[in-house]
């Protein structure tokens, strides 16, 4: 490279006015040491040269920056310039306020942006990052999940929680609890009311470090035996409510399900249980209390020599100074070892520790996933927002040359005029940021109720979520501020080369335009991606109809279960159901669609074939007519009858399904099963009947195939869960106080629970595919109504610019036709490159979408063509008015306006 | 006047060896920069040896400072490159180099007056 190109390429370095004064001189300078250097012809001489010229000229320039910078600090404030930022706050604030559309406009834009970052921080805040309270030292807490090919619970056989408690020694200890509460009727010198009581092992409350305000947790002897010691814990919420808080509660007895405990302790007021998943617990019974509380057996506690009970999830505190990776690989040891002795239950196990301990892990994976979906939509909203005010910040600088230049000649410096522009954005982002900020809890309370679960959390924003939302808000000042603020200086500092700034500053807007219609494509395409998935998952055929459909669920305790006087309460609660007014037709079925625990599924062997020739299908147990109420078409034989009783030969309905499975045959009528897990030890050795084959039908989860089905009558079955299903167009309000009303008359103690609409439990299956659907749509409507109003402001804005322009092509002869065409054209232009970036991207960046998509390819065509028509028919929209307003230029007021100027 | 430049100048000492060297060159007449700096080489023996950047810097201090200042180059160099500036002392730059000198003197006298090792 010539020397003296390198001489031009270090000067650079120094500030413009240094080198203005002396960079001439400077490259004079250079060359003269070079060719001193060349007449002596030492190649060595002329390296040294160069690293000296090198040192010399980054050191010095660095001075020089710093020299000019003090002395412009200086020149300031010997002009006499205000310095405080009082100060530039009060100028900022008068210049704002004199422009109310543009400090408006922006501080909406802003607070939309801000708004939607601030509500997914709240989100994320509240379901990922706040520990649970009243707990101490959550942050050594783990819960400890079971990982397997299809595991979404995370859940354990009890003897493997016994051994990690036992084994392990990277722990404090480790506790367990029954993953979903019971519900039991029960109550203290008060009326029966449903209680949540979490099953959990003595040493939970140590675990969490949660202490009693009254009495004491589980002794280590209590959870020992099972039924031997009938003690409960209370939450301090239920002691407050219903018992008022009154003295003498501990050491008093109370009911749960006809069972009386001792109450031994109430917990601290701040602890509500860990889970915010579901309604807080009112009552806490050892593990050991299970068998008599419920209809489980005592084998939950053993490892059964067929079938596997995993229902314990345990929790962990990490032993002082212990890593959680470290806790982990010894708990994937102890796993090992235990798939080793116990190959048929634990083969292809693992564990996973995970440090939020408030949820299963399939939920947790879920809430993290999809808050980050709504984090990448919201912060792609932020940055349309941001590039929106900037454009509105460049049109509106271009308006103030006049008033900067005036600040010029009065002796302000340049860093004085950044100052002061960036004064005005960082007031106008904190002006944004706060209205978003203080706003998130309803945009975050919305959100959250598109997640999926049921959540019981508070959306309020916390400290944290309102610093970081000021953290954003100043930094977004500085992305939109400081570009029109350097621009803007610079072009009032030095007039020169004016029109070449303009046309760059008028270039960057347009970018920003581009930017804006390129990641609005990107969210519309996402939005009708996630929208037709919704649209895939509702049109499902599930097989049979829930509208219009309730469930009203019963538990009978163990002792009654499964009795005729249980059967007879069934009985007489249906027959007056099916005469209540409104009611057309009513059954029973032990487990809802998409409710509880599908994932098991019982061995059925055909009568006649080897012990070992077990097929897997799941089960269920319903009422007599219960395809009819369903609208379950029955394809072979009958449905269920009244005459299907105790006492009548065991009969059961397959699905089609089944039968193929079963018996690699549709007509199967007649043929007879054994079911070996049956309740009632007779039923496994007495064959099952086929009377009936019926369709297929989705129980278990949308997706996929329907499982292979058995459906046993409930009278010869009986499971101590009966949902009584009741089909009304009534008020479901009405309805379930008259079921409740029903069920108090023929069992008091026997409390219907809350009355659920099968629609309703579908629709929790729908939630995933309508969060996604609805939040990225919700932002991606905000985005392109963001993304029109700056293509709008921008368009407008170069047609006020261009006034005279325009004015003297039309007095020259141009049509107004053309005109508004040309204007169009430019929108439209812009627009179009903005689709093309857009949809590149989004085609890129879709097959992430794809575990939130339902039966849609990531790349679905219909999604991609659709997003970028909508976006150009609403574009063009956003392109006529500006159009329209260029077209009504008068090219004669026009012309003697400007010779009114010239 | 006099008073108050030689008050004024006592604000500058002492003074940097490069920049005591520059007055001193300087004293003698106009140069230009690169000029300047080939003097102080010179006059030096090569102990100073100023680069184009510290040169520049130090010359745009002093005429910050008003101790030296531009002058029409001399009719010699002037067909060399038109835009090749000099500069010269002007008179705060005389006084300041005199102070400088007379310090100098002082403590070169004192360092004499002290009994010698």
């Amino acid at each position: 490279m010539n020397p003296d190109r390198w001489f031009a390429w270090l000067i650079r370095l120094y500030p413009r006015r240094f080198r203005r004064a002396y960079g001439h001189q400077l490259r004079t300078a250079f060359t003269a040491e070079g060719r001193r250097q060349d007449a002596r012809r030492r190649p060595l001489g002329m390296l040294r040269l160069w690293t000296w010229l090198v040192v010399d000229t980054v050191f010095s320039a660095a001075l020089a920056w710093l020299e000019d910078l003090r002395r412009l600090t200086i020149a300031g404030r010997r002009a006499g310039a205000p310095r405080g930022v009082l100060f530039d706050l009060r100028l900022a604030w008068r210049r704002l306020s004199s422009a109310p559309r543009f400090t408006l406009t922006a501080v909406l834009v802003l607070a939309t942006g801000l708004g939607a970052t601030s509500a997914v921080f709240t989100l994320a805040e509240a379901l990922l990052v706040r520990p649970p309270p009243g707990v101490e030292h959550p942050e050594r807490l783990v819960r400890i999940a079971r990982t397997s090919r299809s595991t979404r619970s995370g859940v354990f056989q009890y003897p493997d929680y016994v051994y990690f408690r036992e084994h392990a020694t990277t722990f404090s200890d480790i506790a367990g609890y029954r993953m979903s509460p019971l519900v039991l009727v029960g109550g203290l010198g008060t009326e029966p009311r449903e209680l949540r009581v979490m099953a959990v092992s003595d040493n939970y409350f140590d675990v969490l470090g949660v202490p009693m305000s009254a009495g004491r947790g589980f002794a280590r002897h209590e959870d020992q035996t099972s039924g031997a010691h009938p003690v409960a814990v209370l939450s301090h919420s239920f002691w407050q409510q219903p018992l008022g808080g009154r003295s003498g509660v501990v050491g008093s007895s109370i009911r749960l399900g006809g069972h009386p405990l001792t109450v031994v302790g109430i917990t601290r007021e701040a602890f509500h249980g860990i889970s915010v998943a579901e309604q807080p617990p009112d009552v806490w019974i050892p593990l050991r209390m299970l068998p008599a509380l419920t209809s489980s057996e005592n084998e939950l506690f053993d490892r059964p020599a067929t079938g596997q009970w995993r229902w314990i999830q345990p929790i962990g505190r990490l032993a002082p100074g212990v890593d959680r990776s470290a806790a982990e690989s010894e708990l994937a040891m102890l796993s090992a070892q235990l798939a080793a002795a116990f190959p048929r239950t634990n083969a292809g196990e693992g564990v996973r520790l995970t440090p939020n301990v408030q949820y299963s892990i399939g939920l947790q994976d879920e809430l993290a996933s999809t808050t980050g979906l709504f984090a990448i939509v919201a912060v792609a909203v932020a940055l349309i927002a941001v590039a929106n005010v900037a454009i509105l910040f460049l049109a509106r600088a271009s308006g103030r040359r006049g008033e900067v230049a005036l600040m010029v000649a009065l002796g302000a410096s340049r860093a004085r005029l950044v100052r002061q522009l960036l004064t005005e954005s960082l007031l106008l982002a904190l002006a944004g940021g706060t209205v978003g900020a203080l706003a998130a809890a309803w945009p975050a309370a919305i959100l959250g109720r598109l997640l999926p679960g049921e959540l019981h959390v508070s959306w309020r924003p916390d400290a944290t979520v309102l610093l970081s939302a000021l953290g954003i808000a100043v930094l977004t000042a500085v992305l939109f501020g400081l570009l029109p603020a350097i621009q803007l200086s610079r072009t009032a500092v030095s007039s020169s080369a004016t029109s070449s700034r303009s046309s760059a500053r008028a270039g960057s807007r347009d970018l920003l335009v581009i930017l804006q219609v390129a990641v609005s494509v990107v969210l519309v395409v996402a939005a009708s991606l996630f929208g037709r998935s919704l649209q895939r998952a509702r049109a499902v055929k599930l097989g049979y109809d829930t509208h219009d459909r309730f469930a009203v669920s019963l538990r009978f305790d163990r002792r009654t279960s499964g009795t005729a006087e249980a059967q007879a309460v069934v009985q007489d609660i249906l027959s007056r159901l099916r005469a209540t007014p409104g009611v057309e037709a009513a059954s029973t079925v032990a487990v809802l669609p998409f409710s509880g625990d599908w994932e098991n599924c019982f061995g059925v062997r055909v009568a006649g074939h080897l012990a070992g020739q077990r097929t897997c299908a799941k089960f269920n147990a319903v009422g007599a007519r219960y395809f009819a109420f369903m609208h379950q078409p029955v394809l072979r034989g009958r449905d269920f009858l009244e005459r299907d009783t105790e006492t009548s030969a065991h009969v059961l309905i397959v699905n089609r399904a089944a039968a193929q499975k079963i018996w690699k045959a549709d007509d199967v009528i007649g043929r007879q099963i054994l079911l070996p897990e049956a309740p009632d030890p007779s039923a496994g050795t007495v064959p099952w009947t086929v009377v009936g084959v019926v369709e297929d039908a989705l129980y278990s989860e949308l997706g996929g195939q329907a499982d292979p089905f058995v459906y046993l009558p409930n009278r010869q079955y009986f499971l101590p869960t009966v949902n009584l299903l009741v089909l009304s167009p009534a008020n479901p309000l009405e309805l379930s106080a008259a079921i409740q009303d029903q069920v108090r008359i023929v069992a008091p103690g026997l409390a219907g629970r809350r009355v659920r609409t099968l629609d309703g439990l579908v629709a929790g299956q729908l939630a995933p595919y309508r969060s996604a659907a609805l939040a990225v749509g919700l932002f991606s409507g905000v985005a392109v109504v963001l993304a029109l109003t700056g293509l709008y402001g921008l368009l407008t804005y170069s047609v006020t610019c261009r006034t005279r322009e325009l004015g003297i092509r039309l007095a020259l002869g141009a049509s107004r036709h053309d005109v508004a065409r040309k204007v169009i054209g430019r929108g439209l232009s812009l627009v179009g490159a903005g689709l093309a970036l857009g949809l590149g991207v989004a085609w890129l960046a879709a097959r992430w979408t794809a575990a939130y998509l339902f039966q849609i390819p990531p790349h679905d065509i219909l999604a991609f063509a659709v997003a970028p028509t909508i976006l150009f028919v609403v574009a063009l929209g956003a392109t006529l008015p500006p159009a329209r307003r260029a077209a009504r230029v008068d090219p004669v007021a026009v012309l003697q306006h400007s010779a009114g100027d010239g | 006047m006099g008073r108050q430049r030689s008050t004024k100048a006592q604000t500058f000492i002492p003074l940097k060896p490069r920049v005591f060297e520059a007055l001193v060159v300087l004293s003698s007449g106009p140069l230009h920069g690169y000029g300047l700096k080939l003097a102080i080489q010179a006059r030096t023996a090569g102990r100073i040896d100023l680069g184009p950047g510290t040169l520049y810097r130090t010359i745009r201090a002093l005429e910050a400072d008003g101790l030296i200042e531009e002058v029409e180059p001399p009719v010699d160099s002037r067909s060399d490159d038109d835009r090749r500036r000099a500069y010269r002392l002007t008179a705060l730059g005389r006084a300041v180099l005199r102070a400088e000198t007379e310090r100098l003197e002082a403590l070169v006298a004192e360092v004499r007056k002290a009994p010698q090792p």
